[in-house]
């Protein structure tokens, strides 16, 4: 038990630091367990992975709403929306969206609770079809770039970003895997940091704009009802979406995010955030309950287990070793509900902390910020090998197109989502033609 | 003085350090990020080393071998798939690294013919999907099985086995090739059956009378993704640790429950003629089933290929 209650402990620990830290991936937990497989029983590496897991999700927002850099890439959605608030509304934001994650794990927990002790497992994997997932894919894109500035713009980029996302599917031309030859130095990171971030600061830095207004204290904050109607919206988006093969937690959020109006910001960022984080709980289902892999994380860490020779999905029925009466599924849930309790309490807690954090920051925003871009960019490199010079001169080119496209009042957000579900929308597409146009 | 000496000691033990640390053992992986079977078996098997060794990961071809260049003591794997991918986009791949004096290992996954516990469609002349993990030829194979057979198969890539197995259970395809790590687990609950087998010798659940090759024609009537173990070392220590650590009886467990074939392993198993079987077979499979220009693997050592 106290082993266990040290691996779950330690696994929380992890999961805020990664969920704080601006661009360090969410499918971490697995790389982190890497060198312990041999000395851990599986029970830990499920219980560490699973912790981990969700609080990478959980504390992802919190960098985006108070610094506008995303935590993860599901916080990229309203990221520029957070410009629209100031640093009172943000801090209540961070509690409200709190309130919305912890909805959303516990409403997807629900789920599963049902489909694992009906036996439902089998027909909820129906409903992950590829027309649905396609459809979704589509109107996602359709709504993205029709409320933009300009709307043939905003589908041409999306398109661009498409065309040059990493593909997967091996059985395309290859003219395709030529093309990428350009922007194989080109990382996800890189494209966020080049076209959002940095031509953000180098505005603010040639406008002189005025610093954020962070000398707040928490006293004068002026808590907002909480909307439970904007998390009960994310929340079932996102426990649905979570079947999804793919970035499901980024998918749900800008679904949840396009459902409300441009000007509700507070409601978009709060249905979004409950859904990337129920969706996260959902999408565990196919796993534990079949022993599909559905998300990188999850394919990580079937391969760990794989070499622990634990054979999915009948190993997950083996018992406990802490208490026998449960097996490894039900331990499973066991961990998620006290993982985000425990979040929930620390999410709430925090609040004085990232106060006392802006304190310290005031009038030295410009100097974080610096060494927040280059902490992005180390962070980057040390999870990407890409060769160094055409990474800083992709990201120099790209910087330079952002800059433009901020000075010119164009959205490059259909970009940066073209590139990232450009390989879940290939493989989506390909899956289409073949099983319904092409010919023998 | 004094200091002097202190100095040059400190910076010989540092220096002795780093030494120490560039020598360790590379185990090497390409792709980014870390998953799939290649991963699986090279951590399984550093798993069981008892020399030092460190966890390399580099995005391509041309990145590993450049690791292979550098480094004195490298461990890395092979994989036919990968092989033929490049060898088909005109890449680089590792067999410019391979010597059969370094080879200590080789082996193999494979797939069984399944579909939905019930499904009553039969492989035939009615139009069907069959999923396959994009890694294997896909078009090849299911071509030469509609040319033999008169069969209307298409065939449709996924990422990975779980993903065929997916696709099976939620209607989009009628058959699917699922590894039996993922399909036998799934045939015991009742979900999907497997008819049919690539695997020559059949499993504990799939005799070998149900050989795909017995009831279709196939030009190539085995199917496997295979694997080459390789260890770059001059070190005789770091040798014999590989060789005792893939003969080991936990590494021999690691294979067979997690369904790998045609395995053979040590340095005394592995001769030129096996590793010319490994580079064989991707030539058949390009020529055969691709109908594209052959492989000769001592051909592409002396490539120098972008």
């Amino acid at each position: 038990m106290l082993e266990f209650s040290l691996v779950l402990l330690l696994g929380i620990i992890f999961g805020i630091m990664v969920g704080l830290l601006p661009g360090v991936p969410g499918y971490i937990g697995p790389l982190i367990m890497f060198p312990f497989v041999s000395i851990l029983p599986v029970e830990h590496i499920l219980t560490f992975w699973l912790a981990t897991h969700i609080g990478s999700q959980y504390f992802g927002s919190v960098a985006a709403i108070l610094l506008k850099i995303p935590g993860e890439v599901s916080s990229l959605v309203y990221v520029r929306d957070i410009g629209k608030l100031d640093m009172r509304q943000r801090l209540d934001l961070v509690r409200q969206t709190a309130w919305g994650s912890t909805m959303g794990n516990m409403f997807a927990l629900g789920i599963l609770l049902v489909v694992y002790y009906f036996g439902l497992s089998t027909g909820v994997v129906q409903l992950s079809g590829n027309n649905v997932k396609l459809f979704l894919l589509i109107t996602l894109m359709m709504v993205m770039c029709w409320f933009t500035n300009h709307k043939a713009l905003s589908f041409l980029m999306f398109i661009i970003g498409m065309a040059f996302s990493e593909k997967t599917a091996g059985t395309l031309p290859t003219w395709v895997f030529h093309m990428q030859e350009y922007t194989t130095d080109m990382t996800l990171f890189g494209l966020i940091l080049g076209m959002l971030i940095i031509p953000e600061f180098i505005r603010e830095m040639i406008d002189e704009k005025k610093e954020d207004p962070v000398d707040v204290n928490i006293k004068d904050i002026k808590r907002s009802k909480l909307d439970f109607k904007a998390m009960f919206r994310g929340t079932w988006i996102g426990s649905l979406m979570g079947l999804i093969p793919g970035p499901s937690h980024i998918l749900s959020g800008i679904v949840s995010y396009n459902s409300y109006k441009k000007d509700e910001t507070q409601k978009k960022v709060i249905s979004a955030e409950s859904a990337n984080n129920s969706a996260t709980i959902s999408a565990i289902m196919p796993f534990l309950f079949i022993g599909f892999p559905i998300t990188l994380s999850e394919f990580l860490l079937a391969d760990l287990l794989q070499v622990k020779m634990f054979l999915m999905p009948m190993d997950f029925k083996n018992a406990w070793s802490v208490f026998g009466g449960l097996n490894l599924i039900e331990m499973s849930f066991l961990v998620i509900v006290v993982s985000a309790l425990i979040y929930h309490l620390l999410a709430q807690r925090f609040l004085g902390f990232y106060e006392k954090l802006l304190h310290l920051a005031y009038g030295r925003l410009k100097l974080i910020f610096v060494a927040l871009i280059c902490y992005l960019i180390y962070v980057d490199l040390k999870f990407n090998p890409v060769y160094l010079i055409p990474y800083f001169l992709t990201l120099a080119v790209l910087t330079w197109i952002g800059y433009k496209m901020l000075r010119n009042d164009i959205n490059p957000m259909p970009l940066v989502f073209g590139y990232i579900l450009g390989d879940m929308m290939t493989w989506s597409g390909y899956h289409f033609f073949k099983l319904h146009l092409a010919t023998i | 003085m004094k200091n002097l000496w202190k100095l040059l000691l400190v910076s010989l033990a540092f220096t002795s350090l780093q030494t120490l640390a560039a020598d360790k053992l590379k185990v090497l992986y390409v792709g980014q990020p870390q998953a799939g079977p290649p991963m699986v078996i090279t951590k399984a098997l550093a798993e069981n080393l008892t020399v030092d060794w460190e966890f390399v990961s580099m995005k391509d071809c041309a990145g590993a071998l450049e690791v292979i260049d550098k480094n004195e003591n490298v461990l890395f794997l092979m994989s036919d798939v990968t092989t033929m991918t490049g060898h088909r986009r005109d890449e680089q791949s590792l067999s410019k690294a391979v010597h059969v004096k370094d080879v200590v290992g080789t082996t193999a996954s494979s797939w069984h013919m399944c579909k939905v516990n019930g499904a009553e469609h039969e492989i035939g002349r009615k139009r069907f999907a069959v999923g396959v993990a994009s890694i294997l030829p896909v078009e090849g194979f299911v071509r030469d099985l509609n040319e033999n057979n008169a069969t209307k198969a298409i065939g449709v890539g996924y990422k990975s086995s779980a993903q065929v197995a997916q696709a099976l259970l939620n209607g989009d395809v009628e058959w699917g090739m699922v590894n039996p790590g993922f399909s036998e687990p799934l045939m015991a609950e009742g979900k999907l059956v497997c008819p049919y087998t690539f695997i020559k010798q059949g499993t504990e659940m799939i005799s070998k009378d149900k050989f795909m090759a017995k009831e279709f024609r196939m030009t190539v009537p085995e199917l496997y993704s295979a694997y080459l173990i390789n260890i770059k070392s001059g070190d005789e220590k770091i040798r014999a640790d590989v060789n005792k650590a893939i003969t080991s009886d936990k590494f021999a467990e690691f294979l067979v429950k997690t369904n790998y074939i045609n395995t053979k392993v040590g340095f005394d198993a592995v001769d030129e003629a096996e590793v010319d079987r490994f580079f064989k077979y991707i030539d058949t499979m390009l020529v055969e089933l691709y109908k594209e220009d052959g492989y000769d693997w001592k051909k592409e050592q002396t490539k120098g290929k972008k």
